[in-house]
């Protein structure tokens, strides 16, 4: 790699050192450097998952959501009916759970299996969160950095934007656009969850956007030349990213509890459309019967998967912490 | 403009031409307060500064915190908007410069940073680092841009197989290699060293300043070379201008910086280094006192709250810069 | 007066003159990637009221060395062995409580940043007063009038007034004087310093340094001063103790070693530091850099960097053997 009498000579002799161009010094030191770089040290990617194995509610939380993501892709395949095509089925009118695919969790007032709301329900409800918990990021990276970046009036001006989406009452005006609009389709859902809940993502970006401007490494990428818009989303957005995933996630698990509670004031998605919340909806006139299937089935789902998108959230809120230091 | 600038143009026309001339430069810092956000004063970190840089030259600029020799540095490659004054980079005004003009003219002023770890993005590869300043000025071939970046890391001494690694993988001298090969990617005419060796252990000090003169000489770099450490800067500079509280205090020769300061606040610098040589008994200055606010400076001489020599007339009257030898120009009613 | 340092003299005698000595201290930290040896079997001692200075670049293990004195090292590093007595006493087998005591009062210590070693939220005067509060038995009022003191004699202006203000009232010079009050308020045996002006500008240094001396021969202190600058220690210690991967690997006088270093480190630290008046010289250099502290090499740890290095350097490691006829000086190198 290079020849050691050459190192010595260049290091500590005592007479008048001779000059060295360069490549040559550089070569020398290229060596002797390796050695500190010959081990790899860990990636970002490694040292994330050795935090996030250690989170063991955040492994339980991960496998449970992974098993509801499953059952949202295949729900529609496995499901025993669909609701169109079961129509009122007076052969089994609140029936108890049974051993059999159909009746597995018991039936409706309709008839209607409980399994099918569960399953299809699956999917609406990851849909409808992860989509709108997309819009509301995407919306909210946007103000988030541009408030950030710019600060000044540029940031007081969608600040105060953002305080009123902020101070919204939520719930009610979304039950307002959602009746006014007609409700119906999850993407009308979806359209108004993200449009209205992207203000405390905004907020959050903009914190961190604040303290990223005044890094060295922005400065140096300004005294290159790089654009405004480059250095927002190419330099400062990958360095924001952890902040980003965390609120998506706890983000998803809000917007899928909003979704079941409009449904369950029926001013959200409406039949044929299926949702867990439509069960529940269905179930709160008739538990008084005895019927608990038709409430708990669905009921469960959704506290599972909104329990284990908020663990997953934790485990990576600490395994993806940027200020925890590491060893190095 | 101020004698001062005029004296110093005068004499650097005489040794050849000026790459950079700074005239009356002022940046200030505006101080919000209150609810609304409003400017209720100003930090003065650069109060009316005026110096030049030849071709090839080394100058040094030395202070203690506070002194805006930093403001200095980012004011001239345009990070800081100045509040006064001139910058001439070829003759030409860029202070006034806007857009894509300002975007061409940053190809010939690089800048180096102290902090190694602040200044290199952690979330990109090395070879993005350097090559970006390659792509936004039109290098739009990655294969291009790869084989640009692979040949400035073996100029900074690093290897080339190097470029897809990313910064945390690095030693903190390793890491102001990467941000010398940024700033060397451009090929600037101007590179302004901001205090880059202050934050590396003394072993690899030594070998990154080797590296720069080292690079100085094969790219013909001009350096504004700004540290806290005058024996890193007598060592690098071909001349030095010592700040205070956002003026100049003395420009000279460094040789002659050293063998014979002028002004006190100089004096005192020098004194205060403490030198690994036990045989050497020297006399130490201890000032008294802080550094004063720039906020609101002293009146007249802004030294005078700290110095031995301090009369009544430092208090009434603002020493000019003047020629007190041939190329040694202090700021002091006594020097 | 003159009979209370008969008696100390006295004690000094009786304690044959040390004060501190260190044996073997091995202080080890758990990281992800493996176990680091932050400090490696470390050995020294300091008679009383002497100056020792510890330089080496970072990661070389002298702050660790500094905090397992004190034992406030804290998880995931712990003391893996050695023996640290202190007068008669093993520090690293006292009770936490014993410790406790000893923390502030017999040995006390001033940390580099003035910003973060002090409470924003109360007085200065009171957090010297609670400092000796913890180990006198004195009144608030008494505790007050000895941080008044204090102030005075870490040259504080105008302490009456200062010892009410917070300390976002005072500069970094100034709180660094308060950390060297506090330090100072029980009168210890042992003052350690851990790079005490590193983090200030020169003339402030310079102001702390002068400090630092004046006191040193006004207060029969044993001072140690942890630092990167070796001019530092030039300046302010008797002895100095040169570090490198966690071991000690020269130690003598500041004359001797800095005119005529042994250890190849030393002699490079030396020649690559700029100074005054070596103009347009080549910087020597030391190639390379400290090794990875998960991955030493196998021999002298300095083996890769060294340019005397020899084949028995690769394989073994040096022991820090005495040199000289006296005896005053010890290097970890097999050139000797």
């Amino acid at each position: 790699m290079q020849d050691p009498e050459l190192m010595e000579t260049a290091v500590l002799s005592d007479q008048e050192p001779t000059p060295i161009a360069p490549s040559d010094s550089s070569r020398m030191l290229m060596g002797a450097e390796d050695d500190q770089l010959g081990i790899r040290q860990l990636s970002q990617m490694q040292l994330f998952w050795i935090r996030f194995r250690r989170h063991k509610v955040a492994l339980v939380g991960a496998v449970i959501l992974a098993f509801f993501v499953v059952l949202a892709i295949i729900g529609p395949y496995i499901s025993p009916e669909t609701y169109e095509g079961s129509g009122w089925n007076p052969v089994a009118l609140n029936w108890a759970p049974q051993w059999s695919w159909h009746y597995l969790m018991g039936t409706d007032a309709n008839g209607h299996s409980i399994l099918m709301y569960v399953l299809l329900g699956a999917r609406t409800s990851l849909e409808v969160g992860v989509l709108s918990a997309f819009v509301a990021t995407l919306i909210g990276i946007l103000v988030g950095a541009v408030s950030g970046y710019f600060g000044g009036w540029v940031d007081a001006v969608w600040m105060r934007i953002t305080d009123v989406f902020l101070t919204l009452p939520f719930l009610p005006l979304v039950i307002l656009v959602s009746a006014y609009l007609g409700g119906g389709n999850a993407y009308i859902i979806v359209a108004i969850f993200g449009f209205l809940g992207w203000s405390s993502v905004a907020r959050l970006i903009r914190s961190y956007y604040l303290t990223l401007r005044e890094q060295e490494f922005v400065d140096a990428a300004r005294a290159v030349g790089v654009s405004h818009s480059r250095i927002m989303f190419r330099h400062i957005l990958p360095n924001a990213l952890s902040p980003v995933i965390v609120s998506f996630t706890l983000a998803v698990a809000g917007f899928i509890v909003g979704e079941a509670a409009i449904d369950f004031l029926t001013v959200g998605i409406r039949p044929p459309s299926v949702s867990w919340g439509i069960a529940l909806a269905g179930a709160q006139n008739n538990l008084i019967l005895g019927n608990w299937w038709w409430a708990f089935f669905p009921g469960v789902c959704l506290l599972l998967v909104v329990l284990a998108i908020n663990f997953l959230g934790d485990g990576l809120r600490d395994a993806l912490d940027v200020r925890a230091k590491t060893s190095e | 403009m101020t004698i001062e600038s005029e004296a110093i143009q005068q004499h650097s026309d005489a040794n050849g031409n000026l790459l950079l001339d700074v005239r009356d430069l002022k940046t200030y810092y505006p101080i919000l307060g209150g609810v609304l956000r409003r400017r209720v004063g100003w930090v003065k970190a650069v109060d009316g500064v005026s110096f030049s840089i030849k071709s090839g030259e080394t100058l040094g600029m030395v202070g203690e915190s506070g002194c805006g020799k930093s403001t200095i540095g980012r004011t001239v490659v345009r990070l800081v908007d100045a509040t006064g004054g001139k910058v001439m980079f070829e003759g030409r005004d860029i202070l006034s410069l806007r857009g894509q003009e300002l975007k061409r003219m940053r190809r010939n002023m690089q800048i180096i940073f102290q902090d190694p770890y602040a200044s290199l993005n952690p979330r990109m590869p090395v070879g993005d680092i350097i090559g970006e300043g390659l792509m936004v000025h039109g290098m739009k071939s990655r294969k291009e841009r790869e084989e640009r970046v692979q040949y400035y890391l073996e100029v900074v001494g690093l290897r080339k197989e190097y470029v897809r690694r990313y910064p945390h993988e690095f030693s903190g001298g390793q890491r102001q290699r990467i941000g010398i090969a940024r700033a060397l990617a451009l090929r600037p005419k101007l590179v302004v060293c901001d205090e880059p060796v202050s934050a590396l252990d003394v072993s690899i000090q030594s070998q990154v300043l080797n590296l720069l003169s080292d690079l100085q000489k094969e790219f013909g770099l001009t350096y504004l070379f700004i540290a806290h450490d005058l024996s890193v800067v007598e060592y690098i500079s071909d001349r030095v201008v010592v700040m205070y509280l956002g003026k100049v205090a003395e420009v000279a020769d460094s040789e002659r910086l050293y063998a014979n300061p002028k002004h006190p606040y100089t004096q005192a610098l020098l004194s205060a280094i403490p030198i690994p040589d036990p045989t050497v008994k020297k006399q130490r200055i201890v000032l008294h006192g802080d550094v004063p606010s720039p906020i609101n400076p002293p009146s007249g001489c802004r030294f005078r709250t700290r110095c031995w020599l301090a009369q009544s007339i430092c208090a009434e009257q603002e020493p000019q810069l003047r020629q007190v030898e041939s190329g040694h120009w202090a700021a002091c009613h006594f020097a | 007066m003159s009979t209370e340092i008969s008696q100390h003299e006295l004690m000094q005698e009786t304690h044959n003159g040390r004060l501190l000595r260190v044996e073997g201290l091995r202080t080890y930290f758990k990281t992800m990637d493996g176990i680091v040896k932050a400090v490696d079997g470390v050995s020294f001692d300091m008679p009383e009221g002497s100056s020792l200075g510890i330089v080496g670049e970072s990661g070389c293990g002298k702050s660790v060395t500094s905090l397992s004195i004190m034992r406030l090292v804290e998880r995931p590093g712990w003391i893996a062995g050695g023996r640290i007595w202190f007068h008669d006493k093993d520090l690293l087998h006292l009770p936490e409580e014993q410790m406790r005591q000893i923390r502030g009062d017999d040995i006390s210590m001033v940390f580099q940043e003035p910003m973060t070693s002090l409470n924003p939220v109360y007085t200065l005067g009171d957090q010297v007063a609670e400092v000796v509060r913890v180990h006198r038995k004195v009144s608030r009022k008494e505790a007050m009038n000895r941080a008044i003191e204090l102030f005075k004699l870490v040259g504080i202006p105008s302490p009456e007034r200062r010892i009410k203000d917070y300390p976002h009232n005072m500069s970094g010079g100034m709180r660094q004087r308060v950390m060297i009050a506090m330090a100072l308020a029980n009168d210890p045996d042992l003052l350690i310093l851990d790079e005490p002006t590193t983090a200030l500008d020169v003339t402030i240094q310079a102001q702390i340094l002068e400090l630092v001396k004046d006191l040193q021969q006004r207060v029969n202190t044993a001072v140690m001063l942890i630092t990167h600058d070796l001019g530092v220690v030039t300046e302010m210690s008797d002895r100095i103790i040169v570090m490198y991967a966690g071991r000690v690997v020269e130690d003598g006088d500041v004359l001797s070693v800095l005119k005529d270093p042994l250890h190849p480190y030393t002699k490079g630290l030396l020649a690559s530091i700029p100074s005054l008046g070596k103009k347009n010289q080549r910087l020597n250099v030391i190639a390379g850099a400290v090794p990875n502290p998960l991955r030493m090499p196998q021999g002298c740890k300095f083996a890769p960097r060294c340019p005397y290095v020899m084949d028995v350097c690769r394989n073994e490691e040096p022991e820090l053997l005495t040199q000289g006829e006296h005896g005053e000086r010890k290097v970890r190198c097999w050139l000797y």
